[in-house]
């Protein structure tokens, strides 16, 4: 092995190294996220659990493109393969966009039937 | 040097690219229909929750969660080191982080044991309400692609231990690599959404 290979092994097992401290950070934020109402903190109260969902799942959203980036190595993909995964992520947007659409403004599932559901 | 291995450096370069991109646009593949397979379980959960008072708490142990997280994300890490030590021809190192990341599975699978036994004496089984319905259906849909990466692990563990990779020749350890990142992946999204929300 080279001088070059082990110092590009070190880089890259160092990055990797920080990647991970990252995840950890945004991991401590979603759980701190979870005992504050983001909606008040953000001066949007009529939001309510809507906006701790929305701000929970950004921060997952953030985790997950630093590991697709950094350990999955999209970032060395070729377009085929991004495209592959761009495509599902569009699907699984259409998905969410559709059942919320149709949660918002149709009503088919209320409130009231949301707390029966959940056993509340 | 194994058979495979073996085998292996007698193909020409050109083939060997023209195979990895195969292999690699194969698992990006399963990795997407496995993306939508999450989702829809997911987004039936996400709508279920977003209509529930703002008060309430789900009746699940954070700290659990949080471990199980931190768990899978030391996997990733140690996942990663192989790979990146599969591509540099360090046999012994990778063995160790496959070795590790297979540690790290079980651990991750003893805590999600525990928490099902807290459930059930509890009764909280899954017929108990819609929450806890969904709860065991995601995470043990979850729990069973950990299992089936810690048997993959296993295998490629004993395969590297034969000696069936090399520098040039390690591409079943890198998708799996993926395949195990994407089961980290959804554990990312899992615990906000049932632990935390």
């Amino acid at each position: 092995m080279t001088q070059q290979d082990h110092s590009s092994e070190h880089s890259d097992a160092v990055l990797y190294a920080e990647i991970f401290g990252l995840l950890v950070a945004l991991t401590v934020l979603t759980v701190t996220l979870s005992y504050v109402n983001v909606g008040a903190a953000i001066g949007l109260p009529q939001f309510g659990r809507t906006a701790n969902i929305v701000a929970g799942l950004l921060v997952a959203a953030c985790k997950c493109s630093l590991v697709l980036w950094v350990f999955m190595h999209m970032n060395h993909e070729n377009g085929t393969n991004r495209f592959v995964l761009f495509f599902a992520v569009c699907l699984m947007g259409v998905f969410f966009i559709g059942t919320s659409l149709d949660f918002e403004w149709l009503g088919t599932y209320t409130h009231g039937f949301a707390r029966a559901a959940l056993g509340l | 040097m194994s058979d495979a291995a073996e085998h292996h450096v007698t193909l020409s370069p050109a083939f060997h690219k023209d195979r990895r991109a195969m292999r690699l646009l194969g698992i990006w593949l399963f990795l997407g229909s496995e993306v939508m397979f999450f989702t829809a379980f997911f987004g039936a959960y996400i709508v279920a929750r977003s209509a529930a008072p703002v008060s309430v708490v789900m009746p699940l142990e954070k700290l659990w969660g949080a471990l199980n997280t931190v768990v899978l994300i030391t996997s990733s890490l140690t996942m990663a080191l192989a790979v990146l030590y599969s591509k540099k021809g360090d046999r012994d190192r990778t063995g160790r982080y496959l070795a590790l990341t297979f540690l790290l599975a079980c651990c991750f699978l003893v805590v999600k044991a525990i928490e099902y036994t807290h459930h059930f004496q509890d009764g909280n089984f899954p017929s108990h309400d819609i929450f806890f319905g969904f709860y065991f259906l995601l995470t043990g849909f979850h729990g069973l692609h950990v299992l089936g990466g810690m048997i993959t692990l296993g295998i490629l563990w004993w395969r590297n231990r034969r000696g069936d990779f090399n520098k040039d020749y390690n591409d079943p350890i890198e998708i799996a690599g993926l395949y195990w990142h994407f089961v980290d992946l959804v554990w990312i999204f899992l615990f906000p959404a049932l632990y935390l929300l």
